[in-house]
């Protein structure tokens, strides 16, 4: 199944790439501006073997789900990766509107307590020494400057 | 009169100052190497004002312990922890982190230090030696010569191919076309961008990168409610260094990795990500454990980290020689010779002979001072094992998303990581291959413009590859090696068909 929708997503890359390739071709190609095969037509060709691979794993796909054996449901596994990856997105959220600071200390304290440590003493310094651990480390040692916020 | 300058140039480069010159660049290279997101390009480009209070030696120096500095650390967190600190450690993160797993995570971390090494003085002394021959010879590859070379690379997606052939070929694919999003390299058309500004740059390596490796990992792990990333527990520091077969093993791996890193890093746009991907595909076609690899092989670290440091070393050969910077990197050491008044080329060797093998020979120095640097740490980094995942996931997350933040200093770059990490995550638990994505995005670039420039020279007639002999003997390898490794493929397939077929019968 995973192999069939990898290869719808195939064949929808490779009809926006077609249609891109197509729009370059037809209003920016001029006689002189590209070399024979340019922009446009090489990104046609990617387009087309983006949808050969695209139709060649949906056949696969499905000839291996016609084929499969049943397996038993993983019982270990749990929603913590989805926690996590909500915690990441508000976190790529937060770091904009409150800027590095802010958004770090929040990020640490809620992945913490999401992976399993649920002691708030042990937590809330943890939090706090690698926000300004990772602060020194990028801003000063790196010379990256951090997101300051829309407050900044 | 060669073999004298170099020994006249040990003796300068081991004074006190030029000692204490590599210390600094070599430290600060680690720390560049460590950090996802600051590539020794970059840190070099902020130290290079500061270049010019110092004196030329010594500023190139600093310079060139940085960038080897941070070739040598990027691997340490791809092997404990599976980000690649560098592009150049995707290949070792294959293996490396798989010895982690194992409990071995001191003797990966011993072999990439050795192997490093290996790479470093073999890479110095070709510089001394061979320099401006390999050199010329480099000069007379043009676009059909890089295309043939870049078709022949793209066969080693076969190898990191996995189980499925097809799936590692569309993976490669999705590379190049990844590659394509953003300005097109020749004419600055854009592409898919569909009017959006950020998309213009195109997606950087780094958070796809730390996107697809860092995140997707630590959200596997996070599912599979990881404790820790070995369980057992680890022996003495001293205890943890390859011996025997091992050291055996891995020794050869780094001389092989040396070679294959030493002759691509001589030609422009062969950087060290995509030569560690070389040297790892010449593993799995000569090794005698091939089988092992991507299960912990020490060859899957030694080969990778020795041609990574090879080519980073061998890249200043032509630099030195010819005045041709062959990565971004070498670019800001040209830009530090230029800076200090000094001219590369040939009259570097007979005008400024002291101070061109005072450089050679800090190499060498430079790459002791790593390994002595390296090797009593290797007891510490090791524990990082041990860390409760619980802590050391978020630590991770951290640095993944601030990694990806820092090259271009926008958060559309932290969106890809995030994206990439859902991607990485899928892939991780279907068991699709992740190498040949990354190997088709940086492939994608050089085979776009060498196969555009190439067909530009030739009025769009194919014969070009055809009629010059190192393209056509890259393409009639590329084909047979192609052929060779289905025909392999098919016929381990139809065994294992058969010996399962009779596991049933039974």
């Amino acid at each position: 199944m995973p192999k069939i929708v990898l290869g719808a997503i195939f064949v929808v890359l490779a009809a926006i790439s077609f249609w891109d390739g197509y729009r370059i071709m037809t209003t920016l190609r001029r006689p002189g501006v590209y070399d024979g095969l340019g922009p446009d037509r090489y990104l046609l060709v990617i387009a087309a073997m983006m949808l050969l691979l695209g139709v060649a794993l949906a056949v696969q796909g499905a000839r291996e789900y016609r084929q499969r054996t049943p397996q038993a449901a993983n019982d270990q596994a749990s929603n913590r990766h989805l926690w996590l990856l909500a915690t990441i997105c508000g976190y790529a959220f937060l770091i904009w509107f409150l800027g590095y600071a802010a958004a770090t200390l929040a990020f640490f304290i809620a992945a913490l307590w999401i992976m399993g440590q649920r002691n708030w003493r042990w937590n809330l310094p943890s939090a706090i020494a690698l926000t300004v651990a990772y602060y020194f480390m990028f801003e000063y040692a790196a010379d990256i400057s951090l997101p300051q916020g829309v407050f900044g | 009169m060669t073999e004298f300058g170099l020994i006249d140039g040990l003796a300068n480069a081991l004074t006190f100052a030029n000692l204490g010159y590599a210390l600094i660049g070599c430290i600060l290279g680690m720390l560049v190497g460590i950090l996802p997101g600051l590539g020794p390009a970059s840190a070099m480009a902020i130290l290079l004002p500061t270049a010019m209070y110092l004196p030329p030696a010594g500023a190139i120096i600093i310079m060139a312990g940085i960038y080897y500095g941070a070739m040598y650390a990027g691997s340490t967190t791809a092997i404990l922890m599976n980000i690649p600190g560098e592009v150049a450690s995707v290949v070792t993160a294959i293996d490396g982190f798989q010895m982690t797993r194992q409990g071995r995570a001191g003797e990966a971390l011993a072999i990439a230090a050795i192997g490093s090494f290996i790479a470093g003085v073999l890479g110095t002394l070709a510089i001394a030696w061979l320099g401006p021959a390999l050199a010329e010879l480099a000069l007379q590859f043009g676009p059909p010569e890089y295309f043939g070379l870049v078709l022949f690379s793209l066969t080693a997606l076969i190898s990191f191919s996995g189980r499925s052939l097809l799936l590692g070929i569309a993976m490669g694919v999705l590379g190049i076309w990844l590659a394509t999003i953003g300005n097109d390299p020749l004419s600055g058309t854009q592409r898919m961008t569909f009017g959006n500004i950020q998309m213009m740059k195109g997606i950087d390596i780094i958070p796809l990168t730390v996107g697809l490796f860092g995140i997707g990992e630590v959200l596997f792990n996070a599912r599979s409610e990881m404790k820790r990333i070995f369980m057992g527990r680890l022996p003495r520091w001293y205890q943890m260094f390859p011996r025997g077969k091992q050291l055996v093993r891995g020794l050869t791996a780094s001389l092989r990795g040396t070679a294959t890193g030493a002759v691509m890093g001589l030609l422009p746009g062969m950087v060290p990500a995509l030569t560690t991907y070389l040297a790892y595909d010449v593993e799995r076609k000569v090794s005698r454990h091939r089988d092992e690899l991507g299960k912990g092989a020490i060859e899957g670290v030694a080969a990778p980290e020795a041609a990574n440091n090879a080519t980073a070393m061998s890249g200043f050969i032509p630099l030195l020689s010819l005045g041709i910077p062959t990565s971004p990197a070498l670019a800001i050491v040209l830009s530090t010779l230029v800076l200090n008044g000094l001219q590369p080329g040939p009259t570097l060797f007979t005008q400024h002979a002291d101070l061109a093998f005072t450089v050679i020979a800090s190499m060498v120095i430079s790459n002791g001072i790593l390994l002595v640097m390296s090797l009593p740490l290797i007891g510490v980094w090791a524990r990082i094992s041990l860390i409760p995942y619980s802590i050391l996931g978020p630590i991770v997350l951290g640095i993944c998303i601030i990694g990806a933040y820092a090259p271009r200093n926008t958060l559309f770059d932290v969106g890809v990581a995030i994206l990439f990490g859902v991607v990485g995550y899928i892939m991780r638990r279907l068991d699709w291959p992740m190498a040949p994505l990354i190997l088709g995005f940086l492939m994608g670039r050089l085979f776009e413009e060498s196969l555009r420039q190439s067909l530009s020279i030739s009025d769009g007639s194919i014969a070009i590859f055809f009629s010059r002999p190192i393209p056509a003997a890259c393409i009639a390898a590329a084909v047979l090696v192609t052929v060779v490794m289905l025909y392999v493929k098919w016929r381990s397939r139809t065994v294992s068909g058969l010996i399962a077929k009779s596991a049933n019968e039974l």
